[in-house]
């Protein structure tokens, strides 16, 4: 096992070190004793960009299935050892990543190093499981997108935006996809993806190295590296002009979703973005909660996010509108500020709240252990490098109020939008009591 | 005496900051619901003579915001800061707390916001289902009113209610600071003083223990009905022992056996073998008063009835007939190993600390809970859940009526079923 760099975390005096092993499994391990647990987390570089039309969902069906059996362990025996334990283990799948989070006391770290290098390579596919979990996806699809107009909202704006890029379509996959993935997909997607060189295991937490160490080369060293294909996804090509779509739901007021193109994560706009987001979006005197929400009472609530992905995504604006209210108004109320953003310097108060706020909330994220180590997880899965995380903080210090301007005007183009809203369909019940 | 909690801890320079009162929306009439939850938002939009539009500009220039979070046994401010800002922070928050000037036109304003928050709700199924299924367990009772209020109470919650819920509650005696992170209890006890020194003596008001919530007798089905769904939000259960008790800790082993994990008796035989819902769980409610044993399934429309006879069929087991010898070592074993993660980080410390000074429990008892969960013995379990009955049962469903009923009436379940269809948006 090789130590590939060696990184300062933050002021406390952790360091996280990044290992590879011969396989190509790469480690990263922040020794960090605050509390007599630790998070041990496996993070695969395969997303829902990896799937293909006629099986979109497969990666998160996939994760579904990585819970059930191994050639060692029976139906539920993971999940039974883990929470025996006293842990807990969940897993997440997005568009760039999927990974798998144990939470466990400190005295439990050969568990999870055995388990989770079992089921790295040893994985027991067979009808059953997949019939029982494919259930289960599509009650969670329901849940998450059916029943859920916000759900379905995002969806559509994804799905609207891109036309050739895989960010198309939804994690979760269409409906129709679910119900179809065969057993040998299932099969074939695991032996593709599912490798160590294909792999980083993420551990942080009250753990000895030497130990932990040891663990890895004894339970991962034998599995072998596979070819992983190479990630070539489609580019989207330009937009040139807004795309709009409008649904009838049962909802008491509109909701509006406004997508723009944004950069990747590793864009050297993104965090100048997040600034710009911050002013207009973070915290109650920010300009569009005051002017759609406090002030303006247009909205009953909105908000906005920046895709974090591997490639261009979203700015996200989300806007819950009162019941007197029309989408165009907040549009209106929208599209203005904006356009201001773009056209005035922010001032230097401004801009400083924005920065402290952005700080403070990042380290609060990286608070618990669990917390830095689904950060490192994130930044080497999505940018291929765990030390684009110590950077973020000085890149909010390095933004200035030109570079939230010239962003602004760089980035939210109407003709590079998205704009999706769902309006009543007047079958609201009878009335309040 | 001025009650402080403080976890010090200087990994990271940060500072959170929590203010409790001791009283939530539990407290006061029927009638105003609502009413704490609406003073204490109101606090923030206008006081020491500064509009809320300053007082929001100073909290953001401080990297922080107020979270005001309203529950039935209590009120909570928070906020967290860089430990830079700590004091000025303090100041501000204090201004909020003891010099608010209630704006008439913030109150109208608030009043309008609020409403606003009640339709959000209404879009979400599973808090709709929570607010319906809370009002058909607990009726009549403290417990079975709403945080938020209601389109009926909401018109009647003003500034002049706000202002004199605030002189009731805002004494030093019914407030409970906690600080957590990058400073030392000196410093803490400091900090109090300086900002909250004016505050009134007194411990006016006792923090109400609410008294033993109605039985229900048979059981009564509230179908929220809401159009086009595919799915089916369903809660089912029965008022629990009190928080603090020898009883609830017994059947909080045996509902983790039951609904606590992803291998309890529920999700092995809802999900993983059925696959009949996304999440199956029970859980167990702790407050000042006693609350409640829930469970909670999600199943498609068709499936429902299917759903719902399981877990039915279920819960009179689980009443009946308990749990076995190796489930109770299996969830002992995970509840006292698996406390470690509560109390992981010095905002989650001060959390159960806080928890457990606003109900009455002793300093530390929230620490003991490894202890208290292994000596759990099976008699222990068999003898509170004998003190359930199963066919005693408030349940609620938010689903599709006139797709859905039809189901559960093909399916035999209508039947011993009193069955209340109310539209989603009448509460």
């Amino acid at each position: 096992m090789q130590l590939i760099s060696e990184t300062p975390f933050g002021a406390g005096g952790l360091t996280a070190r990044h290992f590879r092993l011969d396989n190509g499994l790469q480690v990263i391990l922040v020794r960090d004793p605050s509390a007599p647990i630790f998070a041990y987390q496996t993070w695969f570089r395969v997303g829902s960009r990896h799937e293909r039309e006629g099986t979109t969902g497969i990666a998160h069906l996939f994760e579904h299935l990585m819970f059930n059996q191994t050639e060692t362990h029976p139906p539920g025996e993971l999940d039974r050892l883990i929470e025996a334990a006293g842990g807990d283990t969940n897993a997440a799948t997005w568009v760039d990543w999927t990974y798998y989070r144990d939470n466990l006391p400190r005295a439990e770290l050969e568990l999870a190093v055995t388990l989770e290098a079992d089921r790295m390579a040893h994985l027991v596919l067979g009808d059953k499981q997949v019939e029982s979990e494919r259930e289960v996806v599509a009650n969670e699809r329901r849940f998450r997108v059916e029943d859920d107009v916000d759900g379905f909202l995002n969806e559509e704006l994804y799905k609207l935006a891109f036309h050739t890029h895989p960010y198309h379509w939804p994690t979760i996959g269409w409906m129709s996809d679910i119900h179809a993935i065969t057993i040998d997909d299932c099969r074939t997607f695991y032996r593709t993806y599912y490798a160590p060189n294909n792999a980083t295991v993420v551990v942080v937490g009250d753990v000895d190295e030497a130990t932990f160490t040891e663990l890895l080369v004894k339970h991962y060293g034998p599995l072998p590296s596979q070819s992983i294909p190479e990630d070539r996804v489609p580019s989207e090509p330009e937009q040139l002009g807004e795309r709009r779509a409008t649904w009838k739901k049962p909802v008491l007021a509109d909701k509006l979703r406004i997508g723009y193109k944004s950069p990747p994560l590793t864009d050297g706009d993104y965090a100048a973005l997040e600034m710009a987001s911050e002013i207009l979006f973070g915290g109650k005197s920010s300009r569009l909660e005051r002017a759609l929400v406090l002030d303006g009472e247009i909205a009953s609530s909105a908000g906005a996010s920046l895709s974090p992905f591997r490639d261009p995504g979203l700015y996200e604006i989300s806007v819950s509108l009162k019941r007197n209210r029309v989408a165009a108004d907040a549009e209106a109320v929208i599209d203005a500020e904006l356009a201001r953003l773009a056209r005035e310097p922010v001032s230097s108060a401004e801009l400083e709240t924005a920065r402290t706020r952005l700080l403070t909330r990042l380290m609060r994220e990286l608070r618990p252990q669990s917390g830095k180590a689904e950060a490192l997880g994130h930044y080497h899965t999505t940018t291929g490098d765990y030390r684009r995380l110590f950077a973020v903080a000085d890149g909010y210090r390095q933004v200035s109020a030109a570079d939230v301007t010239q962003v602004a005007a760089r980035y939210f183009d109407s003709a590079r939008r998205t704009v999706v809203i769902a309006e009543p369909d007047g079958s609201d019940g009878e009335g309040a009591e | 005496m001025t009650l402080i909690l403080v976890e010090e801890n200087h990994d990271l320079p940060l500072a959170r900051v929590q203010v409790a009162l001791h009283n939530g929306a539990a407290f006061g009439d029927a009638e105003h619901d609502g009413l704490t939850n609406f003073a204490s938002e109101l606090l923030s939009r206008g006081a020491a003579g500064k509009s809320r539009a300053h007082i929001d500009a100073a909290f953001d220039a401080l990297g922080t915001s107020l979270d005001v979070a309203t529950d039935y046994d209590a009120v909570y401010f928070e906020l967290t800061v860089l430990r830079e800002k700590l004091d000025a922070a303090l100041a501000l928050l204090a201004d909020v707390l003891l010099r608010p000037d209630f704006p008439e036109d913030e109150a109208d304003k608030l009043r309008r916001e609020l409403t606003g928050q009640l339709d959000d709700l209404r879009e979400d199924d599973g808090q709709l289902a929570r607010r319906f299924f809370t009002r058909a367990l607990f009726p009549g009772h403290p417990y079975g009113r709403t945080v938020l209020g209601s389109a009926k109470t909401l018109p009647m919650l003003d500034a002049a209610r706000a202002r004199d819920w605030h002189a009731r509650m805002m004494r030093r005696g019914h407030m409970l600071f906690g600080f957590a992170g990058d400073l030392d209890e000196a410093t803490a006890r400091r900090a109090v003083e300086k900002h909250f020194g004016a505050l009134p003596d007194g411990n006016v008001i006792a923090p109400l223990v609410p008294g033993d919530p109605p039985q229900p007798k048979g059981m009564r089905l509230t179908l929220v009905d809401k159009p086009d769904r595919t799915q089916s939000q369903i809660l089912l259960g029965q008022p629990a022992p009190r928080w603090g008790t020898p009883e609830f800790t017994a059947l909080q082993v045996a509902t983790c056996a039951y609904g606590g994990t992803f291998t309890a008796r529920l999700m092995h035989e809802v999900r993983s073998k059925r696959g009949l819902s996304y999440g199956a769980s029970a859980r167990l409610g702790s407050g000042r008063g006693r609350r409640a044993m829930v469970v909670h399934v999600f199943p498609s429309l068709d499936q429902t009835p299917e759903t719902l006879e399981l877990v039915l069929g279920m819960h009179r087991d689980f009443i009946d007939k308990g749990i076995s010898a190796d489930e109770l070592t299996f969830a002992a074993g995970y509840l006292s190993k698996s406390a470690a993660f509560s109390q992981a980080t010095p905002e989650e410390r001060l959390e159960l600390r806080t928890s457990v000074a606003i109900c009455g429990l002793p300093e530390g008892y929230a620490f003991t809970f490894p202890e208290r969960v292994r000596q759990v013995t099976l008699a222990d379990t068999q003898s509170v859940l004998a003190t359930l009955t199963p066919r005693d049962l408030a349940l609620c469903i938010v689903s599709t009526a006139d797709q859905l009923l039809p189901k559960l009436e093909a399916a035999g379940l209508l039947q011993d079923l009193h069955v209340d269809v109310v539209p989603y948006d009448s509460y």
